[in-house]
């Protein structure tokens, strides 16, 4: 149980993805007007298909790949089902009245390579289908998470009086290093 | 089955090229590994547009983006098997960049092709982005290697190094600070972005 938990935050903080990895970095790389609930939608949305593509990935890696010797398909596999969870996403969302705006999510979260990254890093870590969820999930919300700090801190920076020239995705990307820089000093613990 | 819609490939260059750097700026740890990734990614670049331009009028519109991405990612598979015989200390400093390198965006622009009359225009427009994203990349890669080291490539070239950029974060201060330097310098590079790259 303790080991779950230390996976789950470890995805969070000491092993966040963005910050030690430097992957899924895609939405920090655009200027985009954004709110907080777009930033969280993006979050739970990702969060959502790589717990999702976790799950599966791991039973056909365990359950076809491994027994039959086949584990060099593993990146063509690992690439596949990450986008057929993406289209069973848009298909599953599109009844709903928010269609356009969730449709907007899709081309960011396909091309964020930390969905495909955790995948291809800890296939053979993880041992059993809990580790990978948790872990997946883990991973998820430590993306979520900065997210919607980056989100807060840039509202608060646009009220203050800086040079046009540091406004908008520099500051952003100086902003992501520092927090980078505050989170390696977890990696002790 | 409409994952990009067709505006999103209305935009700028630098867009694109800052969208571009998203899977391969974690593996541009020194100058030679960023020139390793920004080569890798466009010759995928230019092998996935010519295969998508070859088979234009056989393969599906719907699945242009799935078929894409799976010739990029096995023209990649085949490369990590090349390395694993012949150079493995490269595919260990490389590690998941190298399939990485099919979700760019440079590779999924490619899917463009199926939809335009003029192909080739849109062929050399990709090309000259990827040769622009090599470029990118070098420098980057060459600069991190020289802030955090000293040297590039064995040559010294900084009286004393600060090793903190080389550590992620470091990156992220260098892209950040380089980008401000644009802006300020290049302010018009900003409304490039209203004009798309057409």
């Amino acid at each position: 149980m303790l080991d779950l938990l230390y996976l789950l935050l470890g995805g969070v903080l000491w092993n966040n993805i963005i910050l030690t990895q430097l992957l899924g970095l895609s939405p920090f790389l655009v200027e985009r007007k954004s709110s907080m609930e777009y930033v969280w939608g993006m979050g739970k949305m990702t969060t959502a298909l790589m717990t999702a593509s976790a799950f599966v990935t791991f039973l056909i890696y365990d359950v076809i790949l491994e027994p039959l010797a086949l584990e060099f398909l593993e990146n063509i596999i690992l690439i596949l089902i990450v986008f057929l969870l993406v289209i069973l996403f848009q298909q599953y969302k599109k009844g709903e009245a928010r269609e356009k705006r969730w449709h907007f999510y899709l081309p960011d979260v396909f091309m964020n390579t930390a969905v495909f990254g955790i995948l291809l890093l800890n296939m053979t870590e993880w041992e059993t289908v809990i580790e990978a969820i948790v872990g997946a999930a883990g991973f998820g919300l430590g993306f979520a998470v900065l997210l919607v700090i980056i989100e807060a801190i840039n509202s608060r920076v646009d009220k203050l009086p800086l040079p046009e020239w540091l406004r908008g995705i520099p500051i952003q990307l100086i902003t992501l290093g520092i927090l980078a820089l505050a989170v390696s000093g977890f990696s002790g613990i | 089955m409409e994952l990009f819609s067709s505006e999103f490939w209305q935009q700028s260059r630098i867009y694109l090229l800052l969208l571009a750097l998203a899977p391969a700026l974690g593996g541009a740890t020194n100058f030679s590994n960023a020139l390793y990734l920004g080569l890798i990614t466009l010759v995928v670049t230019m092998a996935a547009g010519l295969v998508n331009v070859a088979l234009k009028g056989i393969i599906e519109k719907e699945a242009r983006v799935p078929f894409t991405v799976i010739v990029t990612i096995t023209l990649l598979t085949m490369y990590q098997f090349y390395l694993m015989i012949f150079n493995a200390s490269l595919l260990d400093e490389l590690g998941i960049f190298i399939p990485l390198a099919a979700l760019n965006v440079l590779v999924l622009r490619q899917t463009v092709l199926f939809e335009v009359e003029d192909v080739s225009h849109e062929f050399r427009k990709s090309v000259w982005l990827g040769v622009q994203f090599l470029f990118l990349l070098a420098f980057l890669g060459g600069l991190r290697e020289m802030l955090a080291t000293g040297s590039i490539m064995g040559t010294d070239m900084l009286a004393r190094n600060l090793s903190f950029f080389g550590e992620p974060g470091g990156m992220l201060i260098i892209l950040g600070m380089l980008f401000a330097l644009v802006k300020a310098v290049a302010p018009e590079l900003q409304q490039d972005r209203e004009k798309g790259v057409k």
